[in-house]
């Protein structure tokens, strides 16, 4: 090395550190990663969330990796619609399992999408392999629908808004008249009376409902389901027949 | 008057008709240069350090300082509408990329290159060494042009790679002096929004910005009238009108490289 730099020198090192800062920003991007090893796998959904090729992908909430690339693709299941091509880093593959579950969340005050992995405890899942994601949930339909159905109550209470005033009219004069007969003492009496006589009734109710569930009940039953069975097979004219001969002259048919 | 307004149309029209001649020739001088094995690597490289190398200094500092008001100033509108500045890293990152590192480190290099380019050459005219050139059967296109053309163009691209560097180096201490990042994290987050398209589309700029720059530089240095106050006007016009290509430029580039 000259020990005074020559101007070859000089223009050499803006040369090359202008192409050193070009391989750390292409590193730093994700364009290419020559330190770090990676497994590949394919994450197929049926909507992908608003997920992005380069949407950073996590293992427990640590970056490990990216969306490298977004596929359609038509498979034996209809539903399967978009194939994600992620990378994982070589230090989070033991947490990554047959049984591993890959969600796509949204992180952050302006919603960046990514895809959280989360740890299994089943098989290694290998490279390359092929796993069902966790379809994010659709908020954009679930508003849809809401407003559609806010919109048909909004239009129902627009149509109906004179029966609806007269019937609020209606409540509010009848709680008006419960409140006056209840105000009086003799009233409330009488009105905590029922309530206890409706209160022994069901209690009363509750005790023969209870004394019909056992298995002597439960035989009786059956055999008056076994008759009415078998009444209904008895031919109709026959028994016509036979009540009109036993002198029965009731209007039954 | 009719004459005058004539006379004045003429002259704003024969402007870019003119540059644009000045750029064919420059290419096809360029294009035998490379074909006859006759490149001038040694007045290229004596002006690449002229221009990048001694460059280098100012126009780091400048970016260095702007990187720190621009990360200081994220963080005041963040607060301001979101309450929280953690998106900084990355808000300032893709800025720098896509249009302050470009932009910046032209107009810097046309305000010290362009000036002295055009005041170079326009003094060589008024003193006649342009004509003396000629007498020695040596082409002062090819002989002066050119290589002051591809230092710029490769000191611009350099430069503004350097640059982005260096800002996200300053950026990155003001954040950890000033709003309590830590420099790991600083760096974590700060290619949240930036792609590598982003940096080709921010080396397509400098290199469009370093062709304009010689381009307009030497243009008004050969046109330079007479005396001393040709040489200064000549620098004064390839400053300004360098500053106002390059802002149009750079329109014109982000709407073609990022919006189509």
């Amino acid at each position: 090395m000259p020990t005074h730099p020559t101007k070859e020198f000089l223009v050499g090192c803006l040369v090359l550190a202008a192409v050193l800062l070009m391989f750390a920003f292409g590193w730093l991007m994700g364009l290419f990663r020559p330190f770090t090893g990676t497994a590949e796998f394919k994450v197929r959904y049926a909507f992908a969330g608003g997920v992005e090729v380069g949407s950073p992908v996590r293992v427990s909430g640590v970056k490990v990796g990216r969306v490298e690339r977004i596929d359609f693709v038509s498979g034996a299941n209809s539903d399967e619609t978009i194939e994600l091509l992620v990378t994982v880093g070589r230090r989070a593959l033991p947490a990554v399992r047959a049984d591993s579950k890959f969600f796509i969340n949204m992180a952050g005050i302006i919603g960046e999408r990514y895809v959280e992995i989360t740890p299994g405890s089943g098989e290694p899942l290998a490279s390359g392999a092929s796993v069902r994601g966790i379809d994010p949930p659709r908020i954009d339909q679930l508003l849809s629908q809401g407003y559609g159905v806010f919109g048909r109550v909004q239009e129902f209470l627009e149509q109906n808004d004179e029966v609806l005033t007269e019937f609020l009219k209606h409540m509010k004069s009848f709680v008006k008249d419960a409140n006056q007969y209840l105000g009086s003492g003799k009233n409330r009496q009488k009105f905590f009376a029922l309530l206890e006589n409706l209160e022994a009734v069901t209690g009363d109710m509750r005790s023969v409902t209870g004394g019909l569930r056992n298995p002597e009940t439960q035989r009786v039953f059956d055999e008056l389901r076994e008759v009415i069975r078998r009444a209904n097979q008895i031919d109709e004219k026959a028994l016509k027949r036979f009540l009109q001969e036993e002198g029965v002259r009731a209007r039954i048919f | 008057m009719v004459t005058a307004i004539g006379a004045h149309t003429l002259r704003i029209l024969s402007h870019p008709v003119e540059i644009a001649y000045f750029f064919t020739q420059f290419l096809k001088l360029l294009a035998r240069q490379l074909g006859t094995g006759r490149f001038r690597f040694r007045q290229t490289v004596d002006q690449l350090y002229s221009v990048g190398v001694e460059s280098a200094g100012v126009i780091f500092f400048s970016i260095g300082v702007v990187s720190l008001i621009l990360v200081l100033e994220f963080s005041f509108h963040m607060k301001l509408v979101l309450h929280q500045d953690s998106l900084v890293p990355a808000f300032s990152t893709v800025l720098l990329i896509r249009e302050l590192g470009p932009v910046v480190t032209a107009l810097l290099l046309v305000s010290r290159v362009g000036a002295g380019l055009a005041a170079e050459i326009a003094t060589m005219k008024i003193t006649d060494q342009i004509d003396a050139l000629r007498l020695l059967s040596i082409e002062p296109f090819d002989y002066l042009v050119v290589p002051r053309w591809i230092a710029v163009w490769l000191a611009a691209v350099l430069l503004t790679i350097l640059s982005i560097g260096v800002a996200i180096l300053g950026g990155a201490t003001i954040a950890a002096i000033k709003l309590g990042y830590g420099f790991g994290e600083y760096f974590n987050s700060m290619f949240t929004f930036s792609h590598f398209s982003d940096l080709i589309g921010c080396i397509i700029k400098a290199s469009v910005f370093g062709n304009l720059l010689p381009l307009i530089a030497c243009y008004h240095g050969f046109k330079a009238k007479p005396g001393s106050e040709g040489v200064g006007m000549a620098a004064t016009s390839a400053v300004v009108e360098g500053s106002i290509v390059v802002i149009l430029a750079d329109f014109v580039v982000t709407y073609l490289f990022y919006t189509l």
